[in-house]
């Protein structure tokens, strides 16, 4: 059997609804009996040239996956994902709360800082601190590392990646 | 390098057209000498403009992620674009349709269930920058629906535009791409949702890829669907086709390009109230159709035409069985076949058809399927009579 070759048909906007009228008028007699499913395997195999076409394989893992490069941040029954390498500082009180695999409900940056201030709190950077061009002032990463809140970096209020200043 | 850093990538305009309330985020993955910075950008009104970094290192990707909020709003449908490079139009699958055909009240909520632990779903991924190639997919079928969707049993154009892949033999920097991998992709859908499975089963790649290393347009005309399942006519799902580059210190694969199709089984018919190869001495009265994945652009009726099966014959419409829809997903539905009294002459064998009208097969009909009975109305009695005297 040889393959079907793709024809446009017109474009005819039709609407939705019964009785007689909704047939087309250009409609003519029926011509083809809708495909069985070995007439439909013997046309795409000789469409591709093979008895076989590609396999169904497993889902590969996304390089750049949402988790892959992510950090997840648990509070109760809701979580958070900040870019990977943006939690400069996280006291032991709260390492429990960052975790590999969070559980319940996905809330966005704006709204889960603004419900867990009490123990989160963010650190401006500039560009070139964040590629890890420019170091970050000592003084700013002391402070924060005496204190007992969980620390993100952020580039004009957003989370960032802070990437390890390199002399 | 910084020199040859186009500028109107540094700005990314976000247009979303949405009712959902703050619900998206672009994430924006850049390559710095083998670090990757990873930056998100909320998105918190309808419109705006998102204030992205310049590109340094070999590039970035951009990826638009939305979640659902606690009220229940469908998924967005955006429209992103990011500079002048990257380009994605999002319009996701799970449309919400509720629709009346005169009284009939047709269930086809396509939205998923609010899950309250799921992830943000990426919708859209692209990787931009300096030395990085470009490629424009483009599926197309006989159906000029927008997003692109074909039945299970119909061929699918693909085409892919690749651009900006270094010209052989001309100096560029180390690790940059010289090649387009073009990869095909699936994912089931619920049968009567007509979604794929929030866990993430029934999703998979193809063992086939292709790679082209030269800039230009290429076309498959004719590509069939390979979705699994027992009887291929009937799958229901979609298939991406995805063009990547290797990127980065792993080298690893990085999105530049993609393009989804919807694949709708081919429907099925059964008559019921009457009995294919049975003789009856008068009409059934209640005969009817259950249709089953009829195309969401179809028009399926019934006729009924003296003598044996033969394609290509048009018989007497059976008005009452004349259903149409022009919608986003397949339906389901019962038909009455009433009056065949109308489309019957004298006794003898007469065939119903159940037909449909899609954009395929030129937009002619289909036969589905056929019944043939016959008809003996008149009965004729031979007798003698006599009298006893």
């Amino acid at each position: 059997m040889a393959p079907a070759t793709l024809v446009w048909a017109q474009t005819t906007e039709h609407r939705s609804g019964i009785g007689p009228e909704m047939i087309p008028k250009e409609t003519g007699n029926p011509s083809a009996d809708v495909i069985t499913d070995e007439e439909f395997i013997a046309r795409r195999n000789a469409g591709s040239g093979e008895s076989s076409g590609p396999k169904p394989i497993p889902p590969k893992p996304s390089s750049y996956g949402l988790l892959e490069m992510s950090t997840a941040i648990q509070s109760g029954s809701d979580f958070m994902l900040v870019p990977k390498g943006s939690v400069i500082w996280c006291p032991k009180q709260h390492q429990q709360k960052i975790v590999s695999r969070p559980v319940g409900k996905f809330v966005g940056w704006t709204s889960f800082i603004a419900a867990n201030r009490n123990w989160i709190t963010t650190v401006e950077v500039s560009k070139d601190q964040a590629i890890g061009k420019v170091p970050i002032s000592p003084e700013i990463l002391e402070h924060h590392r005496k204190g007992d809140l969980v620390v993100i970096a952020t580039l004009d209020g957003s989370p960032i990646t802070l990437v390890p200043h390199q002399p | 390098m910084k020199a040859l850093i186009p500028f109107f990538i540094a700005l990314a305009a976000i247009a979303l057209f949405s009712s959902a309330k703050a619900v998206d985020f672009v994430r924006q993955i850049q390559l710095i000498s083998g670090q990757t910075v990873v930056y998100d950008i909320p998105i918190s009104s309808a419109t705006g403009t998102v204030r992205s970094k310049p590109i340094e290192g070999n590039g970035s990707i951009f990826q638009l992620y939305a979640y659902e909020d606690q009220i229940y709003s469908p998924y967005t449908v955006a429209d992103v674009n990011v500079g002048n490079v990257a380009h994605a139009n999002v319009a996701l699958g799970s449309n919400l349709v509720d629709l009346n055909v005169l009284g009939l009240h047709l269930n086809i909520n396509l939205g998923e269930e609010s899950s309250a632990s799921s992830l943000p779903k990426l919708l859209a991924e692209k990787a931009v920058g300096s030395f990085i190639p470009q490629a424009t997919v483009t599926l197309s079928s006989a159906d000029p629906y927008f997003p692109p969707r074909t039945r299970a049993d119909q061929p699918y154009r693909v085409k892919v535009a690749i651009d900006r892949l270094p010209v052989p033999g001309s100096e560029v920097p180390e690790n940059v791409p010289t090649k387009v991998r073009l990869e095909k992709s699936y994912k089931l859908y619920h049968p009567t949702l007509h979604v794929p499975a929030e866990n993430g089963s029934g999703q998979g790649s193809y063992s086939e890829a292709f790679e082209f290393n030269q800039n230009g347009t290429y076309t498959m005309p004719s590509v069939y669907q390979n979705l699994p399942g027992t009887s291929p006519t009937r799958v229901i799902g979609e298939e991406s086709h995805s063009a990547y580059i290797r990127l980065g210190s792993g080298n690893a694969l990085a999105k530049i390009g993609s393009s989804t199709i919807q694949i709708w089984p081919v429907s099925t018919a059964v008559i019921q109230g009457i009995q294919a190869g049975k003789l009856y001495y008068e009409l059934p009265q209640q005969v009817q159709a259950t249709l089953t994945d009829l195309y969401p652009d179809s028009v399926t009726y019934a006729q009924i035409y003296k003598g044996q099966p033969s394609l290509g014959r048009k018989g007497h419409t059976i008005p009452s069985s004349v259903f149409s829809i022009n919608t986003f997903a397949p339906q389901n539905t019962v038909v009455p076949l009433q009056d065949l009294i109308q489309g019957v002459t004298d006794d003898g064998d007469y065939t119903i058809e159940i037909l449909t009208i899609t954009p395929f097969n030129q937009r002619q009909p289909e036969r589905v399927t056929h019944l043939t009975f016959q008809l003996k109305r008149n009965i004729k009695v031979n007798a003698s009579m006599s009298t006893m005297e």
